[in-house]
């Protein structure tokens, strides 16, 4: 029912790593783990950058580092792409933690990072 | 083996973060004092796009019309122009006199990481954002990037070998290490060598961006809480010469330069190893025939970034062994930023004043030690200590070393 109509987040991300990674759709799974699909820093940094258009939502950097897992990259988009119908402020990915050591509350510097910082004043 | 000609440094240029001059370069190190602040002048667009780091380590006050005929100006890119004026400052202080055969064959080798892309930004601009057909007729040679050894090539006669290496963030390391060797052979009978880089454009700050290296907080190398490297502008250039010429002139060495050594990784476009940096540093000290217990500095690549410190680390540990206790590194990239293709020639004016005057400059912001960095990094304050010699690295992106060894020249 639907099926068309309803590509849930996980198959989206799912979908975005396979494409950006240019591997078969079926070879990625929640549970697979960068090792076994071949993801290394560039491809991680790639498909962050590609999630990023996929749901109009901006990745902090911090959680681009930590991110470990696709589960993880999963969670943390569904956070996101929440938080931003809610029109609350964006939320860090489950299991990062911030600068300050202050796991999953967003830093002060991530705060005036999204307020958007003036360049050329 | 015995070199056709050992080969000193006469005179250096610096315009960085920390001031227009080799002096304040200098005064702003060894206090310990960070240029580093948020983006004021260079970005033209301001309303064009948020950036979404802040901090940059930019060069205030420049006046390029103070040595520089307006029409020149209007002909150089910002990079091109830094390049002359640090050119001009080295040249000045060597107190080189340019005679006919000299200039006949003295060599300009600089280098640049992204040259003058600012300028093919604001052609490209006219094209993309402002819908018009046509850019600036001078795009083309305002954006190579060897206009900063041409445009010195041009104002000082030098008819040698000259030429521009773009190896990344080692850009200028290479290009120093290659004039020296230049020197040493005696293939030019003195060189101007350096960098110079003027990456802070919007376009270009949007590409450090996207890479999510770039700290938003400020450069803290070597410190378990850093959050990655501060983009920076500026240039250096030094001047070289065979010593026994700079003597019969009764020119006073800086120091001599001694060693180069370049190697690859041959192994990711992005993440270091240990090894092709250990190898580089080994090679320029045997190409400087030294032992590896003469070295006291190391002037680190230390960009603040995770992959960086700790590969560095790594390395410096693999070559100096035991004697990695008696060894002082610091970078200097925490006060004057990351100069990309202009850093090479930065940290070797101080790794060159750090033997003259005996002090070695720290690693400013520091806060933690990192447990994977177990380096004396001089934290924070300078440290009055004469070393004999000193190696100043540089790595980049693509896998790509060049470290330089220099002696203190008594």
């Amino acid at each position: 029912m639907l099926r068309d109509m309803s590509e849930s987040i996980q198959d989206r991300v799912l979908r975005v790593i396979a494409t950006t990674k240019r591997i078969p759709l079926e070879t990625v799974t929640p549970d697979s783990s960068f090792e076994s699909l071949g993801i290394d820093s560039l491809d991680r940094l790639n498909i962050l950058f590609d999630l990023e258009s996929e749901f109009d939502i901006e990745i902090d950097d911090e959680d681009a580092k930590q991110v470990t897992g696709i589960q993880q990259m999963i969670e943390g988009v569904t956070l996101l792409v929440d938080a931003k119908a809610a029109g609350v402020p964006a939320p860090h990915f489950p299991g990062t933690q911030t600068v300050s050591g202050e796991p999953g509350t967003p830093s002060p510097v991530a705060n005036d990072a999204k307020s958007g910082p003036k360049a050329g004043e | 083996v015995p070199v056709p000609h050992r080969v000193v440094v006469t005179g250096v240029g610096v315009l960085s973060a920390l001031g227009l001059d080799a002096d304040s370069f200098w005064k702003a190190l060894t206090a310990g004092r960070s240029g580093i602040g948020p983006i004021r002048a260079s970005v033209n667009r301001p309303d064009a796009s948020a950036v979404r780091f802040e901090n940059v380590a930019e060069v205030h006050g420049f006046q390029p019309e103070l040595f520089l005929e307006p029409r020149e100006i209007s002909l150089m890119d910002r990079f091109a122009q830094l390049a002359v004026a640090a050119a001009r400052e080295a040249i000045d202080a060597s107190g080189i006199v340019w005679t006919e055969d000299l200039q006949e064959r003295a060599a300009v080798v600089t280098g640049s990481c992204m040259g003058g892309r600012g300028a093919e930004e604001n052609g490209y601009w006219e094209l993309f954002h402002n819908h018009r057909t046509r850019v600036h007729p001078l795009t083309i040679p305002m954006g190579m990037s060897n206009a900063g050894a041409s445009q010195i090539s041009m104002r000082w006669g030098l008819q040698g070998l000259a030429y521009t290496v773009s190896t990344a963030c080692a850009s200028s390391g290479h290009a120093i290490g290659q004039a020296f060797h230049l020197v040493r052979s005696g293939v030019a009978p003195a060189a101007v060598a350096g960098g110079s880089e003027a990456p802070l454009f919007l376009g270009g700050l949007k590409a450090w961006e996207a890479m999510r290296v770039v700290s938003k907080d400020t450069c803290r190398p070597f410190s378990l809480d850093r959050t990655g490297l501060i983009v920076g502008e500026g240039a250096a250039m030094l001047v070289l010469e065979p010593l026994e010429a700079a003597l019969a002139r009764g020119a006073k060495p800086l120091a001599e330069i001694v060693g180069f050594g370049a190697t690859a990784d041959a192994n990711h476009l992005t993440q270091p190893t240990a090894g092709g940096p250990a190898r580089a540093m080994q090679q320029a000290i045997r190409d400087a025939g030294l032992a590896p217990e003469q070295i006291g500095y190391i002037n680190a690549h230390g960009t603040a970034t995770e992959a960086n410190d700790r590969t560095e680390s790594e390395a410096i540990r693999a070559v100096f062994a035991a004697h990695v206790d008696k060894l002082a590194v610091s970078s200097t990239k925490s006060m004057h930023g990351h100069t990309l293709g202009a850093a090479g020639a930065l940290e070797a004016v101080a790794t060159i004043l750090t033997l003259r005057h005996g002090i070695l400059p720290p690693t400013a912001n520091f806060n933690k030690p990192d447990p994977c960095c177990e380096l004396d990094v001089v934290p924070n304050t300078a440290r009055t200590q004469q070393v004999e010699a000193a190696l100043s690295n540089s790595f980049a992106f693509g896998g790509l070393n060049a470290v330089l060894a220099f002696k203190a020249w008594a």
